[in-house]
């Protein structure tokens, strides 16, 4: 469990923004400080190096001005000025006898000769370098220099004050770099925080959603455009996954209510049919009650299956160029009895031609469709015209109609699959050819407007691309 | 019924058809005797492979019996209920 949770923690954003940033600012402030360490090391043994120098030159050129005895005097005057401790002084000659030392009871004995033997071999006048003491922690700074035809000079110099300091330095150093480890993991893990509590916010919607609350929206106001950004794009998503859902769930419902209607009816047809013995003819009838039922019903499953698959877009359409105005006429007169039966004045206005490339069969379900909505909700004594033309490239067939009209509130829906307006539930069907018209006439690339006034009627504009 | 001069004749008498119900009227001569369904008649007269809620072909036969079988005794068109429509002489 424990373990787990460690486990967990080290695979979490949070613990790894903290570690990457507190490695990354550790790494850098290091570097930072080595570079400081050692340009400031470089910089006081050129100091020193320099003065050593300067110290031997003074005496070469003594040495050629004045001899070895102006030299040694010189030498005794300078070294007694100095802390035996600090500094020493040896002069000797190529053969190693010493000419002068101070005392060097505080150093240890240092092998002159095999530096001078290095001096001459690589034809130098003088070497510097850093000499260890057997005796001592620090060491010294030392200059072996030749300062004449056999005179060999060495001056030596404790680096323990450069050490002292240095070590200050480096102490210094290691408590910032360290402070500066925890504060930079500190604010590394704020920061992470920051970005990564937005996340959970996310998250913690998102889970709540699963678990069924589909009305949880995350807070959108984020302090960072990416969280803020992201916060939108969930909450679309969950919109549209909401609006699916309600309408799939209407669609189930509508189904649902539709398919018992004929069912039950269907039934209490069957059970009447074994209550009582019954006259041959009433049974045939009975029979074809049932028959009429079972069309409705798969009438509409068939509807439902032609509009899903139009609005998939499964099959391509076979697409052919025919005569539009034959279709609609035609499609008139097939109306004809029944506008003349409601006295309703079914009148076209239609172009001489009109030829469009599309699918025959889609349009004239269409067409066919729109005319029977506006012949069934036009009161008797009405009107219904019917026109087409092809304006600007585009084939736009309108349906006007003189009926009930429909009101703002159902316009909207009145595409959506099984939606009837409260007053077209008298007119039966089952609230699927407009669903179908929508769909149809989507699958061939066309619109459809709709404008309607209540009580004085109602206007479909189909538009296509010719 | 003389399918070119697209004349119809009935026991001597001349029968005036819109082409809607003179197409409709040889389809059920084809399959007389048999019963024809309301799709079939869609789909081989008018060439429409649905069935509109609004009942077009039953109000088309009505006209077609009102010109047929008005003013004779014998009725040739019947409708079987459910199923649909059958040109036959008995009854």
């Amino acid at each position: 469990m424990l373990f787990g949770k460690i486990h967990n923690f080290k695979n979490s954003l949070l613990f790894r923004l903290t570690i990457l940033y507190a490695v990354a600012f550790t790494a850098l402030s290091t570097i930072g400080f080595l570079i400081f360490y050692y340009r400031i090391y470089d910089v006081t043994m050129e100091r020193l190096d320099f003065e050593l120098l300067e110290k031997t030159r003074k005496y070469t050129a003594l040495m050629k001005e004045s001899g070895q005895e102006s030299v040694l005097s010189e030498i005794t005057d300078e070294a007694e000025s100095e802390d035996p401790q600090e500094d020493f002084y040896r002069l000797f000659n190529f053969k190693g006898d010493i000419l002068f030392t101070t005392d060097m009871s505080f150093w240890g004995t240092i092998a002159g000769k095999d530096i001078l033997a290095k001096i001459q071999n690589e034809a130098l006048t003088y070497t510097i370098q850093n000499q260890p003491f057997a005796k001592r922690d620090d060491r010294a700074r030392m200059i072996t220099a030749i300062i004449g035809p056999d005179s060999v000079l060495q001056i030596g110099e404790s680096l323990e004050e450069v050490d002292e300091y240095l070590n200050i330095f480096l102490k210094l150093f290691s408590i910032l770099v360290i402070s500066l480890i925890i504060v930079s993991a500190f604010i590394g893990w704020l920061l992470a925080r920051r970005a990564t509590i937005d996340m959970q916010e996310v998250t913690k919607t998102a889970e709540e959603i699963s678990s069924g609350s589909y009305d949880r929206r995350v807070q959108v106001k984020g302090r960072y455009k990416e969280i803020e950004r992201l916060s939108a794009a969930f909450n679309s998503m969950l919109d549209r996954i909401q609006s699916l859902l309600n309408s799939m769930k209407e669609i189930n419902d509508n189904i649902a209510h539709d398919l018992r209607s004929p069912l039950a009816r269907i039934r209490g047809i069957a059970e009447m049919s074994l209550l009582k013995e019954k006259s041959i003819d009433a049974y045939k009838d009975m029979a074809a009650s049932t028959i009429e039922e079972c069309d409705t019903l798969i009438g509409m499953i068939n509807t439902m299956l032609d509009i899903t698959e139009a609005e998939a877009g499964v099959n391509g359409d076979e697409i052919e160029e025919f005569e539009l105005v034959t279709l609609i006429l035609e499609a008139c007169e097939l109306f004809r009895p029944i506008s003349e039966e409601k006295k309703i004045n079914l009148k076209t206005d239609l172009p001489e031609s009109l030829t469009v490339k599309s699918n025959r069969k889609k349009m004239q379900r269409i067409i066919m469709n729109l005319l029977e909505n506006a012949i069934k909700y036009t009161p008797p004594e009405g009107t219904v015209a019917v026109s087409a033309a092809a304006r600007n490239g585009e084939i736009r067939i309108d349906f006007k109609d003189t009926g009930m009209g429909i009101s703002k509130n159902d316009l909207p829906h009145i595409f959506e699959r099984f939606y009837r307006c409260d007053r077209s539930r008298s007119q039966g069907g089952v609230g699927l050819g407009l669903s179908l018209v929508k769909a149809y006439t989507q699958s061939l690339n066309g619109t459809i407007q709709v404008e309607s006034t209540l009580n004085q009627g109602s206007r479909f504009a189909l538009v296509f691309g010719a | 019924m003389n399918l070119i001069s697209r004349e119809v004749v009935r026991a001597g008498q001349k029968v005036e058809l819109q082409p809607l119900e003179f197409s409709l009227l040889e389809y059920l001569l084809r399959n007389a005797g048999r019963v024809v369904s309301k799709t079939m008649i869609m789909e081989h007269v008018w060439d429409y492979n649905f069935n509109p809620q609004t009942n077009v072909v039953e109000a088309r036969i009505c006209y077609l019996r009102d010109k047929i079988d008005k003013n004779f005794d014998t009725k040739l068109i019947h409708t079987v209920r459910g199923v649909g429509y059958a040109l036959r002489e008995d009854s």
